[in-house]
């Protein structure tokens, strides 16, 4: 019998726009000061090979990532200054693909955050950034 | 949906770069160009282009590219960075002529600035791999 | 005709008849449950019943069960005739056609064919075109009221509907099938509607139901595992009960689709059923949602008959 792969209590993060188009995305139950989400990889999230598109890893850490800069600053909104991802292993259709973000430092105007991005037993990409807190 | 000025479709094979497509090409190695166009779909709450898409459309102009300079040879990206400068919006054409930084047996360094009317939106760099050639 | 309505459900009756399907575990059911079933079926409200020369003892037992009953519709199928030599004579051809109907209308205990389909697509151009001929001729006589075709393909349901006697068309559908949602297919549906369209298979010989990778067939480029996985959370994200609630609710859910044939074996297996037929079909959007999420999937799994022993 297969797991549903992802809780009932699953957040729906995907409301409209671009993270609509790409998703659905899912916001999971924290873990301490870690804040999770995750996404099922479905076929137009994929590229020619038959793993997960690095445009769409890139896209969900954007998203997960920004999703927690809001969180731990309050902030209404927050913008992507900068985004670096290193590309770990290959994420396949099926799998579940979880973000965990962290907060690493807060200033008055800015958040930095770092995320690793994991199938089930592997990591996928890990990621650091810079979002900048909007007045 | 025609293709921009002098621009042509470029052929997609990811299901992702087909979902969020069309994207287009123009001009001849080492010159080439390419292109995209802000659409509805590919913004977020505040009508400015996701940074999501802003980094999948580098991830395949700067593959297009790295597919260019190795004649077609298969690769996977290691890393890439990226630096958003200012908001590209909806209906806006962002384009990006890939500079090759570094080219070794194994490795191809690729950059790039993306432009809206010749004007800075964003600065990826980014790391490939030549697959079979360790 | 394509109405508003969505897709009903049709009694298959294969499982009545033979033991049958990947997902089969308990055989053909005996004479007086499959009775119970047929009646029970009619009793609740199924007015279509599939069923076929070929298909064993299900003719009877159908015919038995719903001997006498108005407003119940049988389809059936012309026998295979895999007796026939490949060099058979017109008259042997047309003896060997008109005893199939002959004995469909016997163990039917009907006097004329509601539908007889082909059960082979060839047999529309086969030995000369001398079956379809005679069953042209049995229709005008009035034995039959309704010809059609049970296809393997696309390319075999676009010649059947290249035939304007053609009023009925049995396809293998289902969630993973890509093959029908093509423009080609749809236009010329489009064309014809006076076609209806009865959709089988729906759970792909079961294995679609199961939510369990070990009931599907060993094919190279096929993750079993992933797409169990996308058939799960599909169900869970549109929030369905079950996958066969999903498989259904998604052939339900095609406006160009006029019946699901649904087979079963067991009184449980039939509430179950028509428990899901009262359900909401998916909408065009959330149909929509499953083929963006379903990869196009190789003609070896898609039609059971290529894969592996």
């Amino acid at each position: 019998m297969t797991a549903p792969g992802l809780p009932a209590d699953a957040e729906n993060i995907s409301a409209a726009g671009f993270n609509k188009f790409t998703g659905p995305f899912y916001r999971l139950s924290d873990d301490g000061d870690v804040r999770r989400f995750a996404f099922v990889a479905l076929d137009k999230h994929m590229n020619g090979s038959g793993t997960v598109h690095g445009g769409l890893l890139m896209t969900f850490a954007d998203i997960s990532m920004g999703r927690t800069s809001r969180l731990v600053s309050g902030a209404k909104s927050c913008s992507t200054v900068a985004l670096n991802c290193d590309f770990v292993g290959p994420g396949r259709l099926g799998d579940v693909i979880e973000s965990r973000v962290r907060a690493t430092r807060q200033t008055r105007t800015l958040v930095f955050l770092s995320a690793e991005l994991s199938a089930p037993g592997r990591i996928v990409m890990t990621a650091t950034g810079l979002w900048k807190i909007m007045p | 949906m025609t293709a921009p000025q002098g621009f042509s479709e470029i052929r997609l094979i990811d299901p992702f770069e087909i979902h969020v497509g069309p994207a287009y090409g123009a001009g001849e190695i080492p010159q080439r160009r390419y292109a995209f166009r802000v659409a509805a779909h590919h913004c977020n709450l505040r009508g400015v282009a996701h940074g999501g898409m802003l980094m999948t459309f580098a991830d395949l102009a700067l593959g297009q590219a790295v597919w260019d300079v190795t004649d077609k040879a298969p690769s996977v990206t290691l890393n890439m960075q990226t630096h958003f400068i200012a908001p590209a919006r909806e209906g806006d054409l962002v384009e990006v002529r890939p500079e090759l930084t570094r080219r070794t047996r194994s490795m191809v360094f690729m950059r790039g600035d993306f432009t809206v009317d010749g004007e800075i939106v964003m600065t990826a760099q980014s790391v490939w791999k030549l697959l079979g050639q360790d | 005709m394509r109405e508003q309505r969505s897709a009903e459900l049709v009694l298959g009756s294969v499982q009545l008849g033979l033991a049958y399907g990947a997902a089969n575990r308990t055989g053909k059911p005996a004479l007086g449950t499959a009775l119970k079933l047929v009646r029970r079926a009619a009793d609740a409200g199924i007015s279509q019943f599939d069923t076929a020369r070929a298909y064993g003892d299900s003719e009877e037992r159908i015919g038995e069960a719903l001997e006498g009953r108005k407003a119940v519709r049988t389809i059936t199928k012309l026998s295979p005739l895999s007796e026939l030599a490949a060099d058979a004579p017109r008259d042997a051809v047309r003896a060997a056609v008109d005893a199939s109907i002959d004995q469909s209308l016997a163990a039917l205990r009907r006097e004329r064919l509601d539908c007889l389909l082909l059960h082979r697509a060839s047999h529309m151009t086969a030995f000369g075109g001398a079956i379809w001929d005679r069953l042209l001729e049995r229709l005008e006589d009035g034995s039959l009221l309704t010809l059609g075709v049970s296809v393997q393909s696309p390319l075999e349901a676009l010649m059947a509907l290249a035939n304007p006697d053609v009023v009925h068309l049995q396809l293998p559908f289902n969630i993973l099938d890509w093959r029908w949602r093509e423009a080609g297919f749809q236009n010329c549906l489009a064309a014809r509607p006076n076609v209806t369209i009865h959709a089988r298979s729906t759970f792909l010989q079961g294995i679609l139901a199961a939510n369990d990778p070990s009931f599907w067939p060993d094919i190279e480029e096929v993750s079993a595992d992933a797409l169990v996985k996308l058939i799960t959370y599909l169900t869970w994200e549109l929030k369905r009960d079950s996958a066969a609630d999903l498989c259904l609710a998604y052939a339900r859910g095609q406006d160009w689709i006029d019946g699901v044939v649904v087979g079963l074996e067991t009184e449980e297996q039939l509430e179950k059923n028509l428990g899901l037929f009262v359900k909401r079909p998916l909408t065009r959007e959330e149909c929509g949602r499953v083929e963006t999420c379903i990869p196009r999937l190789p003609i070896q799994l898609l039609n059971p008959a290529l894969w592996p022993k």
